[in-house]
């Protein structure tokens, strides 16, 4: 290597360090999926109800977008929600989900903790009916 | 009403009159919470119980919520809790609207209502189901 050539490269570097320490401070649209059925509700049900949910988590405005749909429950949908809670561990609603009927559509702009629960998939969504009050069909939310 | 609450605290009667302590607003200090009245909610499926509740607004009480089903229920009551100094907040979610219990589990908010006013306390969770309450402070 010329020696002339050592600010160039120390100019790059500079770059990449100044980009690697911007870099969590920039937006970023993250993509979500949930797919649901009776086997993911605590406890589970007999139901053979299905859904699926897609959503988007926008960094920079901290807005979540809600696209979903189900079929095959055992009545009508009296209730939706989005949940924080683990797998197989029931918890508190963090934002529902209104109207219930498929489909589903919405939005909501969360907290910073929300935000963080929903990304390291501590999140759940689930679909209630007057047969499975506490719930019929549940999926976990993840990237 | 008053034989609801009569209920709930598991006294024959009530001397509201009595009951009256001066709170300065806002503040948790002047409060003795050794004097809180206590008194049980039920949760269960789907049910708060009582369903009604009358209290006095600057008298300190100790709401003891019970989770007495099979699923998790929670207490959500945003404007009722925003109307009262709360002596701490440990039980409740990030908002302070809300106290979510596990199956068998209870806590205890001891709090003072500030001023008169009609509430509608709920388990967000089921409230469509019938879990919904009333809470007149006086």
């Amino acid at each position: 290597m010329r020696p002339r050539t050592l600010p160039a490269a120390l100019t790059g570097l500079a770059a990449a360090a100044v980009i690697a320490l911007a870099w969590p401070a920039m937006a970023e649209v993250v993509n979500l999926k949930a797919a649901m059925n009776a086997a993911s509700e605590v406890p589970t049900n007999p139901s053979k109800g299905t859904g699926t949910l897609t959503a988007t988590y926008d960094t920079a405005s901290k807005k979540l977008s809600w696209k979903g749909s189900y079929s095959d429950l055992t009545g009508p949908a009296t209730a939706a929600h989005f949940h924080s809670g683990e797998p197989g561990k029931n918890g508190p609603v963090a934002v529902p989900i209104a109207p219930a009927t498929s489909p589903l559509e919405g939005s909501a702009t969360l907290t910073d903790a929300q935000a963080a629960d929903l990304l390291g998939g501590k999140w759940y969504v689930n679909v209630h009916t007057s047969a499975n009050k506490g719930g019929e069909i549940r999926g976990q939310v993840t990237k | 009403m008053k034989a609801l609450l009569a209920s709930a605290l598991g006294i024959g009667s009530i001397a509201t009159a009595t009951f009256s302590i001066a709170v300065p607003a806002g503040t948790t200090g002047a409060i003795d919470w050794s004097k809180a009245q206590r008194v049980e909610i039920r949760m269960t499926e789907y049910e708060l119980i009582p369903d009604q509740l009358t209290l006095r607004h600057g008298k300190p009480y100790r709401l003891h919520l019970v989770n007495a089903g099979k699923e998790g229920h929670d207490f959500t009551a945003p404007d009722f809790f925003r109307s009262a100094i709360l002596r701490d907040t440990g039980a409740f979610n990030e908002t302070r609207s809300s106290v979510f219990l596990q199956p068998q589990q209870t806590a205890d908010i001891y709090l003072v209502v500030q001023n008169p006013g009609l509430f509608a306390p709920r388990c967000a969770d089921h409230d469509w189901a019938g879990m919904t309450a009333t809470i007149v402070v006086e």
